[in-house]
């Protein structure tokens, strides 16, 4: 595995207008690593992942997915990047099918291997019957199925997914959980999972916590939970949010 | 990108009979209807009467044209809105090649319907 770390923010600070939403974020993601971008409502976790993306352009500090700076080598840092947005994204005129060939053409892949790699995706998430259907017609569970094996199918290094489980159930929230740690632990792929809800950090997982556009902290969990002698990371966040609020 | 316009062209239902219909109506009830009764009269170069159907043949074009790029625009808002557009956004493209991949998928579909709505003027003017 490559020593290269797969995202490295330093000193990023974003503003709306006169509102700052980020202020001198930093932290980075090894390969293989599942981080877990905890925060309220507002904290800045869509921004910061719009920033990543180049959706928003990047006014302070710098932004490296495996040692490229995004402003400079924008195209192959995106290359090396699937993305799972909180909105959903699919066409839903097209069927699961046509959604998946339709990201395979953007990403260049050749209709073949495009075919290869899509009925391998469709089938880890299980959605291999409902690969002629409309995007319509799916459930919440199975759009945001189809949106992790379409961020999946070109390869991507780094896996951004922002507050993925939204609007799902137990059951799909901890299918999704699930799959994207086992692609951590046997593919090496690094993930940047952002979520407002406490119980996704696992025990294995990286906490970055955001809070009003800061990082209040950020390690493994369990050395977190020993470092604030907390019961649960539940804890660790409210100690963290009420120091800060208080200073 | 334009293999995707041409899916929802064809998958939006609404929108596809509707540009079928839209200029069959011209045709086959106003232009059928008016064939003998209105026309434009000899006017060099043209050396017969032209008929109404062939008369209103460019204006057709034009509101083929007119609808499918205002329904493509409209495409590309509803994109926008639904958050499908980020994809565009975030594939490893350069952004005016995005732009003009768009740009050309309109188009290409319009290109398509009018030749398939002229085709029974290119017809017809042969047995005239």
């Amino acid at each position: 595995m490559s020593n290269v770390p797969a995202l490295v923010v330093e000193g990023l600070g974003h503003r709306f207008g006169a509102r700052r939403v980020l202020k001198d974020v930093s932290f980075s993601i090894a390969p293989g690593d599942f981080t877990v971008l905890l925060g309220l409502n507002g904290a800045g976790k869509t921004t910061l992942f719009s920033l990543a993306t180049r959706l928003y352009a990047q006014a302070e500090g710098t932004i490296r997915i495996f040692g490229m700076d995004i402003r400079e080598q924008m195209l192959e840092c995106l290359r090396q990047m699937g993305i799972v947005f909180q909105q959903p994204t699919l066409d839903l005129d097209l069927s699961v099918e046509q959604n998946l060939f339709y990201h395979c053409a953007l990403h260049g892949l050749a209709h073949r291997e495009a075919a290869r790699r899509m009925a391998a995706e469709i089938d880890r998430v299980g959605l291999t019957d409902q690969r002629q259907e409309k995007a319509r017609r799916l459930s919440g569970g199975q759009r945001r199925r189809v949106e992790i094996a379409r961020a999946l199918l070109h390869q991507p290094r780094l896996l951004l997914l922002d507050e993925p489980t939204v609007g799902l159930d137990i059951a799909s929230r901890q299918f999704m959980l699930d799959h994207v740690r086992r692609l951590c632990r046997e593919q090496g792929l690094a993930a940047l999972w952002a979520t407002h809800l406490i119980d996704e950090v696992g025990e294995g997982a990286r906490v970055v916590v955001l809070h009003k556009g800061e990082v209040l902290a950020d390690g493994a969990a369990a050395q977190l939970l020993g470092e604030m002698r907390a019961p649960s990371m539940r804890a660790v966040f409210e100690t963290l949010v009420q120091e800060r609020e208080a200073a | 990108m334009a293999n995707r316009e041409w899916l929802r062209f064809l998958n939006q239902r609404g929108r596809f009979f509707s540009a079928l219909v839209r200029p069959l109506v011209w045709l086959a009830i106003f232009a059928a209807g008016f064939h003998f009764v209105l026309g434009v009269s000899i006017i060099p170069p043209y050396e017969t009467y032209v008929p109404y159907a062939v008369y209103i043949a460019p204006g057709l074009i034009a509101m083929i044209l007119m609808f499918n790029g205002m329904l493509s625009s409209l495409s590309m808002v509803y994109d926008r809105e639904m958050g499908s557009i980020r994809i565009l956004m975030v594939s490893p493209l350069p952004r005016w090649f995005l732009l003009a991949a768009k740009l050309y998928g309109s188009p290409e579909v319009s290109g398509h319907e009018c030749a398939f709505h002229l085709q029974p003027r290119f017809a017809s003017r042969h047995h005239l």
